[in-house]
């Protein structure tokens, strides 16, 4: 500090605030320089080969996840993945919207900073245009990785594993399946005469005329717009009635959903929804069904059968005792239940990738999903073989095994085509639920929407480059 | 002696003016760190988002993000679903935030009065305004669930038949501006309260004197001296009211079909599910011209209610 030689006692004034702006702007750079190092986001480290058997061991990966039941589960004993590996597993979670919004821009960004990412089946195939993830064929086949003795891909339900592939490649592995079944009353059933649920189509018109009241409608099932809300219900009248997305899916991509199996879909879909459902039916999302259910609100869902865990749970159901679970019902086409899939995938930029892969493979191991199943709500096994597990069996149990016999046969019967596998999914989706929630809303014939949206669609499908008129 | 001589006279001495330099330049660098953030959080988002409106970037197309111009807006004029979404904001704006400032200019004058138990009950009016907008949509879609909720309940019990609130566009609309209405009135009524308490009594007792009613002394006298309150609380409920994308996030995600995709929501649907983020920024840019817009008409009020410029 310099001697004040100042002749005034402001000039001796300014010599301080001198002095202090000096020493202010070292504390500006000292604290931005702590800020800067402090907000360097966390990236895995990988090690060198450890001379073990562990040959990944102090490599960290950054998974992110979405909170799903199976998540939920194994992030408890995440743990024992670092005890068998020597590889840390760093969980962030997410709600499954976000986590959506989160992965696609962190992958678009291809920084590396996420090793391991969840995703929907539904997002595989544009994930693969945009070049975002690592196909799972060169690790699942090459003894250097992979003892298929052990390993066993068999013994992952067929229809939510092949919803993982695209271009003939592996991309992911799913730890969780989402189908639907009915659940319904059986009082009120039987109350008019009906010893089971509906099978058909004209059976679940004929059931719902007959029992729909006003203080316990007949029906409820999703019919919020959104492609995860109306979109994940409808299509089980649209393909049913024999409506097809496309001209010949994947040769011709020209839309085809104003055809008249198409509008009669949506029409049926809007009386037994509409006319026959919960006064909230063009809002309903699936935390509304179960509630109307769980208060005996309603005679018949349509919901996920992962979601019997919260349907069936006695602690917060009124009806349990009256309630059955059936197949959806079919149309002329067929039966058509819902089915999506969350699996994990391997981020392209990832520099951990074989580290990574060990993480998948201890996913998908039977005793992570028994343990998962056990310990949570997780349900939805992806092992064969853990469905029958006396232990996980004596869990869910409802209906004297019926409930589980009904997923199981769901999850063989879901078609990975459900809803058309292709990258621009999210738009055609969302456009999609908007014109059938018009219709349910009844703000446009059903014929009218569908011609809207049959236009919309041969616009983005053109834009996207299938095809030039 | 110079002119300035006297009490002040020291304030212009040359080494009193090099201090006060100095001690500008003092508070400059202490305002820099402030003035740094706020640019990068502020203005730099919006450059950006300037110069993405004129690429054509989709997240999902690794070799998109060409420069094409004014291509994004063309395509946002010729969009009938853009024409949409602004008629829909600006009914979401103007009908709520006219409700707000009638509401808020009530409770304010009510709650202005001296009793012990309005002054102490002033806390239960500003609750709404601390719930987070997300929470608040989701309490508000519960409430409103025709046969579950408790709203159509407690109008059965006056003999009102209570519609379906999220079922139909109407009434969708309706619900979603009175849940922004709800949300957003303790603000006015704060401001305009604060206003009202720091008025002097005098022009009152002189209105009063001069035998003025209460709706007189009301309309001449305190609306006039609280005007450049109500001018500023109006200016921050409609720019404000342009965030109601949360509770329609939560409540309809912009049905029933699209009659409450209001435009911050359909920038949503484009930038993070479609991931055109291209286009998504200019819509972006639409909704900021619209602020824009209206905040120059609030300008003119300004001048014409205040004479101010």
């Amino acid at each position: 500090m310099r001697h004040s030689q100042c002749k005034d006692p402001s000039e001796r004034q300014g010599q301080r605030a001198s002095l202090s702006r000096r020493d202010l702007l070292r504390l500006a750079i000292g604290t931005g320089a702590a800020t800067l190092s402090a907000s360097v986001p966390r990236l895995g480290r990988a090690a060198a080969p450890s001379p073990s058997g562990k040959p990944y061991a102090g490599t960290t990966l950054q998974v992110l996840a979405a909170r799903i039941p199976y998540v939920d589960s194994t992030a408890k004993f995440i743990g024992e993945f670092e005890e068998l590996t020597g590889i840390k597993a760093q969980l962030d979670l997410y709600s499954i919207t976000e986590g959506y919004q989160k992965a696609t821009v962190e992958l678009a960004a291809a920084t590396g900073a996420y090793d391991v990412v969840w995703a929907e089946n539904m997002s595989i195939p544009q994930y693969v245009k945009a070049g975002w993830i690592e196909p799972l064929d060169p690790f699942v086949n090459d003894p250097k990785y992979t003892d298929l003795g052990k390993f066993r891909p068999d013994e992952i339900p067929a229809g939510p594993l092949n919803s993982y592939r695209a271009d003939g490649k592996l991309y992911g592995l799913p730890f969780h399946a989402g189908c639907c079944i009915m659940y319904y009353r059986t009082d009120i059933l039987g109350k008019q005469g009906f010893k089971t649920a509906p099978d058909t189509f004209d059976e679940l018109l004929e059931v719902a005329r007959k029992i729909h009241t006003r203080e316990v409608p007949a029906m409820a099932m999703r019919g919020a717009r959104g492609r995860d809300n109306n979109m994940w219900i409808y299509p089980i009248f649209f393909n049913g009635s024999g409506a097809k997305y496309f001209k010949e899916y994947p040769k011709d991509m020209h839309p085809t959903v104003d055809s008249a199996e198409a509008v009669k879909s949506v029409e049926f879909y809007c009386t037994v929804a509409g006319d026959y459902g919960i006064p909230n039916a063009a809002s309903a999302s699936f935390d509304d069904i179960i509630l109307a259910i769980q208060e005996g609100k309603v005679a018949m869902v349509i919901e996920g059968a992962p979601l019997g865990s919260r349907i069936l749970d006695r602690s917060k159901s009124k009806f349990v005792d009256q309630l059955d679970v059936a197949l959806v019902p079919k149309g002329p086409a067929g039966r058509f239940p819902p089915l999506n899939a969350h699996g994990w995938t391997i981020a392209k930029a990832s520099k951990r990738k074989e580290a990574a892969w060990e993480f998948l493979k201890w996913s998908a191991s039977p005793e992570v999903h028994l343990k998962a199943a056990l310990t949570g709500t997780h349900v939805s096994v992806m092992r064969n073989s853990v469905w029958k597990e006396p232990e996980f069996l004596k869990k869910y149990s409802f209906g004297g095994g019926k409930y589980l016999a009904l997923f199981a046969e769901t999850l063989k019967i879901g078609s990975p085509l459900y809803r058309p596998p292709v990258p621009e999914w999210p738009q055609m989706g969302e456009r999609f639920s908007i014109s059938v929630n018009e219709a349910l809303t009844k703000q446009k014939p059903s014929a009218q929407a569908m011609r809207e949206l049959q236009g919309d669609l041969l616009k983005l499908f053109k834009d996207a480059g299938y095809y030039k008129a | 002696m110079p002119a300035h001589a006297g009490v002040g006279a020291a304030e212009w001495h040359p080494a009193a003016r090099r201090s006060r330099v100095a001690d500008e330049r003092t508070y400059a660098w202490l305002l820099l760190p402030a003035l740094l953030t706020l640019g990068v959080l502020s203005l730099l988002p919006i450059l950006v988002t300037v110069w993405l409106s004129l690429t054509s970037w989709n997240l999902m197309v690794p070799t998109s993000g060409a420069f094409v111009g004014l291509e994004n807006y063309g395509r946002m004029l010729a969009d009938r679903y853009f024409g949409n979404a602004v008629m829909i904001t600006l009914i979401l704006i103007l009908g709520p935030v006219a409700l707000q400032m009638l509401l808020g200019l009530g409770l304010a004058l009510h709650l202005h009065r001296d009793l012990p138990l309005l002054r102490a009950s002033r806390a239960v009016f500003i609750t709404p305004m601390v719930i987070p907008p997300v929470i608040a949509g989701l309490i508000w879609k519960v409430l409103l669930i025709p046969n579950l909720g408790g709203v159509n309940y407690f109008l059965g019990l006056v003999g009102v038949s209570g519609p379906n609130w999220l079922e139909t566009p109407i009434w969708a609309l309706i619900a979603v501006g009175l849940v922004a209405v709800w949300e957003d009135t303790p603000f006015v009524m704060l401001l305009l309260l604060a206003a009202l308490e720091s008025l002097p009594t005098e022009p009152f007792e002189a209105a009063t004197v001069d035998g003025a009613s209460a709706w007189q002394r009301l309309r001449y006298v305190t609306i006039p001296l609280i005007m450049p309150a109500i001018l500023v609380a109006l200016l921050f409920r409609i720019i404000a009211s342009l965030n109601i994308f949360p509770v329609i996030y939560v409540m309809t995600k912009g049905g029933p079909g699209r009659s409450t995709e209001v435009l911050s929501y359909y920038a949503f649907t484009h930038g993070f599910q479609f991931l055109d983020i291209g286009y998504a920024s200019a819509l972006a840019m639409g909704l900021f011209a619209l602020i824009v817009a209206l905040s120059g008409l609030f300008m003119l009020l300004r001048v014409r209610f205040t004479g101010a410029e």
